[in-house]
Formats: structure tokens, sequence, C-alpha cells
């Protein structure tokens, strides 16, 4: 039933951005065929009326590409609000809450499409960065990815440590929409000011993470706990017979972030959970 | 292995900010039966029907639905109507048809289409465009077109002109499942004393009566409509002076 709730879901999203990506890329391709072709065609002439034509098109084309850029932006964002305030909060609650499905599979539907939606549309911006850079100056992508496989060749960890970036991002990204998730939970739990209070407890919740952080730092810091575990990890990699370069230093350090990202993740859909199972408030 | 009730309610207390919208209500209802839910306005009909389809917790007491508390079970035998439009406004008939059709086992597809057919709704037709009318009646459409064992209609005849509520009643009495029961809440009584076989009066949180309809016509010698005014009866307000005009 989850993969049915995914399947719709999805579809719903698609609705809104689905044009939006492809429109980004052949906008960004135009933008740099534009930019080459112009300047290649026509000569350094500030009087000339062909010169008066391409500043148009200087002007025009980049203006697109900005504005499909922020629209991008803009529906991503009200895709992760409002497709679960409007979805399990508002009147649509009415038919999703009486699916025979339980409510973390509502809440997990939303939240994995509302991820896969930001991780499309930030490899939408990537790619349409690189077809601006590739279509002016396709020998220096070429190097720069020559050169970047090169090192990868020299030094093979590194693909693991993308990989995790990549997994960490994703978790960080899920627990990040999972928060506002948590603050519109306990939002609809006043009759009156949903969206005030769920901004209130949105900033309170980012206070209470900056509290506990500081906490946990000041803690570290008097019992010198820093120093005692880069220490001991350093004696590990020594221990290894591993290069003296940090590598599990890196690792200690990613696994830390994904444990942090993983318990605040647990956390609000725990909250989420409890408040849409117990304290469901549709008006 | 189906109880013989599809619903029973003990002790059911419902308080939202400290005022009680149920009060230890205690109900039995059994299967095959079209039963209506009459209170005035306020009196807690939706609160117990938002209770029973799982969309509320009770304060306290318990809620079984064919033997089960509130869940996964629960919700795949209950057709709910509720009294708002619930689409999202990227839909066509055919798109909540198809969703119909992926959650419930018992979505008749080919009963929806003919009953679109009927009223001349084109299964392309796109949701978010539809007045509000016919959202209502493709509502209506998803909530009948289920064999589900206990339909609950919430103020389904509310809002609509008489020719409307009649056509909704027609429909509702030919199309739900016989071995099913239909729990139909509305405080407009005479439109639908004809279709019910029992009542259950509601007032302020507490069952104040559940008989049956020619039980209650062969004790009292009145219509369900004149007894529901005996017993909500309120007094109006006459005035400063109480001058009577």
């Amino acid at each position: 039933m989850t993969g049915n709730l995914i399947k719709y879901e999805f579809r719903s999203g698609l609705r809104y951005i689905g044009i939006i990506w492809p429109a980004l890329i052949v906008s960004a391709a135009l933008l740099g065929i534009v930019l080459k072709v112009m300047g290649n065609v026509f000569p350094e002439d500030p009087q000339g009326i062909m010169n008066i034509l391409q500043l148009i098109f200087d002007l025009v084309f980049p203006l697109i590409y900005a504005a499909i850029f922020i629209a991008m932006i803009v529906i991503t964002i009200f895709i992760v609000l409002m497709r679960f305030y409007k979805g399990l909060l508002g009147d649509e609650g009415y038919l999703m809450h009486t699916l025979p499905v339980k409510p973390w599979q509502l809440i997990t539907s939303k939240g994995i499409v509302a991820c896969a939606v930001v991780m499309i549309s930030i490899v939408c911006a990537v790619i349409s960065i690189f077809i601006l850079i590739g279509i002016n100056d396709i020998n220096g992508l070429l190097y720069g990815a020559k050169e970047f496989f090169a090192v990868l060749g020299e030094e093979p960890r590194l693909i693991l440590v993308i990989i995790e970036f990549v997994i960490l991002a994703i978790i960080g990204t899920m627990a990040s929409i999972y928060q506002i998730y948590a603050a519109m939970a306990i939002g609809q739990l006043t009759g009156k000011h949903r969206l005030l209070t769920s901004l209130g407890a949105y900033i309170a919740i980012n206070i209470a993470l900056t509290i506990l952080a500081t906490v946990i730092i000041v803690v570290g810091d008097t019992l010198c706990l820093d120093v005692w575990l880069s220490e001991w990890l350093w004696s590990i990699e020594a221990s290894a017979g591993m290069n003296d370069d940090g590598f599990i230093l890196v690792q200690a350090g990613l696994g830390a972030a994904f444990v942090a990202a993983a318990v605040q993740l647990a956390a609000f859909h725990v909250i989420t959970e409890r408040i849409l199972s117990k304290k469901l408030n549709l008006i | 292995m189906k109880t013989e009730l599809v619903v029973e309610c003990r002790d059911l207390t419902k308080n939202f900010s400290g005022v009680k919208a149920l009060d230890c209500v205690d109900l039995q209802l059994g299967r095959g039966k079209i039963i209506g839910l009459l209170g005035p306005n306020g009196s807690g009909k939706t609160t117990l029907i938002k209770i029973l389809n799982g969309l509320l917790e009770p304060t306290f007491g318990e809620v079984l639905i064919d033997g089960e508390h509130p869940g996964v079970h629960t919700k795949s035998v209950i057709s709910y109507l509720p009294d708002k439009t619930y689409f999202a406004d990227w839909m066509k008939v055919n798109d909540i048809f198809d969703m119909f059709g992926d959650f419930y086992k018992d979505f008749d597809r080919e009963k929806a289409e003919m009953m679109c057919a009927s009223m001349g709704i084109g299964l392309k037709d796109k949701l978010k465009t539809m007045s509000k009318g016919t959202k209502e009646k493709v509502q209506l459409i998803l909530v009948m077109s289920r064999r589900a064992q206990l339909y609950l209609l919430d103020e389904p005849i509310a809002g609509v002109d008489p020719a409307a509520r009649d056509y909704i009643l027609t429909t509702i009495i030919n199309n739900y499942n016989e071995e099913g029961t239909v729990v139909i809440s509305t405080h407009l009584i005479s439109d639908i004393e004809r279709i019910l076989d029992e009542v259950v009066f509601i007032k302020n949180g507490v069952i104040v009566r559940h008989e049956a309809v020619d039980d209650i016509k062969e004790k009292e010698g009145k219509s369900i409509d004149d007894v529901f005014k005996d017993t909500f009866r309120m007094v109006p307000f006459m005035g400063v002076n109480g001058y009577d005009r």
C-alpha cells in the first residue's frame, strides 16, 4: 500500500514540477548556445544594430533561465510544504486518513516523494550549470572531469566518501523535511492560527536542537572528549598501518553526522506519526 | 468470521478542551439496516462518525467495528461520505476511480462508471473544475460503489435542493450492500424517514433514544419527524416583555 501511496503522491507532485525540470535543462542549453554563438558571430561593435540584438538576447535568455531556476526552487518548497499540509491536514485528509493504511505509511509516502523532488531539483540545477559551462568551454569541462577521475584513480577511497556524502545528503534532507512535518503536525493541534503555530513550532524545534548541540559541544569540550576521541582515532589509523591522512577521522565525522541526522529523522517521524494517530484535528 | 454487530460502542466519551462532545455513549448497531443518526446541530453526530471511522480518538471508552478497534481493517470495511469535498485538485474522475480500485478491494469500478454515465459525468472530467454539487455526486458514487460493511454518510442531504435530496436517497437505497449497514446523520428528518429501519437520537453528546422506526410509530402514532421535534423542542425567546406575536 505504501507503494500505491507513493505512486499517487508522485503523480500529484509531477503535475506541478514535471514541466519545470526539462524546461530548466532546455533553457540552460539555449542560454549556453546564445552566449557562445552570439559572441562568435557578432564582433565587438557597440554602435551596430546586430549588437543591439545580441544585447537583447544576452538579457532575455539569462532572465528566462533565472526565472525557471527560481520557479523550480519555489515549486519544490511548495511541494514539500503544501502536499503534506493540504494532503494530510486539510480537506484531502478526509480521504487520506480513511484509506486502509497506517499513518506512518501516509507520512513516509509524503516524505519520500518530497525528498525525491528536492534531490531531482538539485540534480537538474547541477546539470543545467554543467550544460552552461560545457557549451561555452567544453575543453575545460572535459579537462576538469579527467582530473577528477584521475584523483579517484589515485585514491579509490574517495568513491566511498562520495557515496557516504550522498547518503548523508539524502538522510539530512529527509530529516529537514520531517522537521517541517513535525512542526505542521504540532501546528494543527490548535483550532485557529495553524500556520502561525506551525511556524512557531518550527522555530522552537530549531532552538531546542541548537541548545542540545551546544550542550553536547560544551560537555564534550569540558571533559576533553574531542581530544581523547581524535587521539584514539589517530591511534587506530596508526595501528592499522594506514597513511597518516586522517581518513578514519573523516569516516568518524561522517558517521557522527549520519547518526545525528538519522536520530533527528526518527524523532520527527515519531512525533508526526503519534500526533496524526492520536490527535488528528481535521477542521 | 463476521460478528453479529457491525458497530459496538462502550462508554464512548470525547472531550474537546474540557467540553464533552460525546458522553458515555453505549451503542450497538446490527447488520443489514439503514439507520438515521438524528440530532440537532452540535449534538455530536459528526464526532461519533469521525470516531467510528478512525479520524478521532475517543477520550475514554472503546469502539469496535466488525469486531475490531479502528485501524486498517475497519477502514477497509467502512465507506465514508464526509460533509467536505476531499479531492486533490490534480485528479480527474478516472484518477480517483483508479485510486479507489487500488486501495479498496470492494470497489466496483464498473458500477461507478455506469453511475457516472447516468449522471452525465465524464471519466476524463477534471475534479477541480466541477461545481460543488457535481463533486458531491462523484463522492456519493465512490461511496456507494463499494460493497462495504458499514456506510457512514455525514449529512449527505444537507445544503441541497429537494429534488437532489430525492436523487441522493434513491441512489443510496438502490446501491448499498444489503449485508452492510448504512448510517445517515442528518437533522432533516422528514426527507429520510421513509427509508430508515432504525433511528438513533443524539442530544448534547448523549444517546437519548435508539429504536426501530416501526416500533416508534406503533407506540406513539406519530411520524419520526414529529417525535424528533418533541424530543428536541426548544423554547423560543419571546422577547424582553414576553409578547407572543
